[in-house]
């Protein structure tokens, strides 16, 4: 049966280091993926992954299961996001964070296809990072992470029905955005 | 007045299309919304367009994570500063050490290759045992006649015997004090193989470079104090070579 993140806290705090292994095993794919939709910027993504998992290490001795570590590492990551500020001069390095979906490689042999798809999915990238920072998080969280609108509301410390209003308000931004784009 | 009530109702539905699109919607919520959309033109566009963006959302992939994450466990660790449990080497036995000595020795560049040719130096041939360090002092020939010819003694190989016992003993008191910056070369070593996985993980590029150029300053420090005790041996060798009997003296006879 697989540990539960506070089982594996516990463990830690007792001792057992590979209890962190699993931690980070469990996380690293998350959090990269959070921190590279909210900065845009993979580079920076890694950036706060390594501060992310490095708070990790240093916090899980005191961290006291009141909360859930999830709500806690997302609280984590997200504030690290906040505090990156985007430097509008790394378009390469948001030419990194883009990547389309694999079977589309498979599916359409042609570079004219794979152009197109990968032009697709830059455009949403572009455009999910040109949303205000509130609906962003929300939006990411709910679509990317699939986090349900309650743990979302507990993670921002919001009330559920401001998470369903940025929301809302995200996808009407997103329509707006992408209109020209056939899906 | 119906207009108002159509769309006030129009307002609510669609404000709860995102709800809906995700599925977070209570179930009588659900029909009340499918109800009204199925018989308003407008929400149904609203439904259909939204849904187009959330399949557009899910077009961006982000790259995957391409560390192995015991690395990169381990690397976070190392940055953290765990102390390692004394006397454990950190990945293979204790014999092993003096193999990585040299491979570091390698890899290391400047720093690294300057301590080891000064060991070489020494005259003295270094070897490691359980962790401890061995000093055999031999004179090669070349260095003992421009030793000896220098003090004016004749007769390289009959002084030779005596002046590596003199020097052993010479090098029994130092060696304590070498082997400690010896064992304390070993724990950096050691530390750079923690910095090899940092460097294998490539998640923290920054702290490697900080590190490398920590570490090389360190061991160039370590070169100089070697070399520096190589100095002094010398030089208490040479001093307590002219104490040696002369042989061509009948006196010492
Ligand atoms: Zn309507």
């Amino acid at each position: 049966m697989e540990l539960s993140d506070e089982e594996l806290a516990l463990r830690f705090q007792n001792g057992d280091e590979s209890a962190f292994e699993a931690m980070v095993g469990r996380w690293n794919e998350p959090i990269l993926q959070l921190a590279t939709r909210l900065t845009g910027d993979l580079e920076e993504a890694k950036d706060v992954r390594q501060m992310a998992l490095l708070k990790t290490y240093r916090g899980l001795a005191r961290f006291e299961g009141r909360a859930r570590f999830s709500t806690w590492i997302y609280r984590v990551v997200l504030n690290l996001c906040r505090d990156k500020k985007r430097s509008a001069a790394r378009a390469h390095a948001f030419e990194e964070s883009v990547r389309e979906r694999e079977g589309d490689y498979v599916l359409e042999e042609t570079g004219f296809h794979v152009a197109r798809d990968r032009e697709v999915a830059r455009i949403v990238a572009q455009a999910v990072i040109a949303l205000p920072a509130s609906e962003r998080e929300v939006v990411v969280l709910r679509h990317y992470h699939e986090l349900a609108f309650p743990a979302i509301a507990e993670i921002l410390g919001s009330p559920v029905t401001t998470v369903k209003s940025r929301m809302s308000r995200g996808l009407s931004l997103l329509r707006t955005h992408l209109a020209t784009l056939e899906t | 007045m119906p207009n108002d009530d159509i769309s006030s109702t129009c307002d609510r539905v669609q404000h709860e299309l995102a709800a809906f699109l995700y599925g977070e919607l209570a179930p009588d919520a659900c029909e009340a919304l499918a109800r009204h959309v199925g018989g308003c033109v407008p929400c149904r566009e609203e439904l259909a367009a939204l849904r187009d963006t959330q399949r557009l959302l899910s077009r961006w992939e982000t790259p995957a994570a391409s560390e192995d994450p015991r690395l990169l466990a381990r690397a976070i660790a190392a940055q953290a500063g765990t102390p390692r449990p004394v006397g454990e080497a950190p990945l293979d036995a204790h014999g092993d050490r003096r193999g990585r000595l040299v491979r570091w020795g390698a890899r290391v560049s400047g720093a690294a290759a300057a301590l080891l040719f000064t060991f070489s130096l020494l005259n003295a041939r270094a070897s490691l045992e359980g962790g401890r360090l061995q000093l055999d002092f031999a004179l090669p020939g070349a260095r003992s006649t421009a030793l000896s010819a220098s003090m004016g003694m004749p007769t390289v190989a009959l002084m030779e015997e005596q002046m590596r016992a003199i020097a052993a003993r010479e090098v029994a008191a130092r060696s304590a004090s070498i082997a400690q910056s010896q064992e304390e070369l070993f724990q950096r070593c050691s530390q750079m193989t923690q910095q090899e996985l940092l460097r294998l993980s490539q998640v923290v590029d920054y702290a490697l470079a900080q590190n490398q150029r920590t570490w090389n300053t360190q061991l160039t420090t370590l070169g100089r104090e070697a070399a520096r005790t190589d100095i002094e041996m010398r030089r208490a060798l040479t001093s307590l070579a002219s104490y040696l009997p002369d042989p061509n003296n009948p006196a010492n006879r």
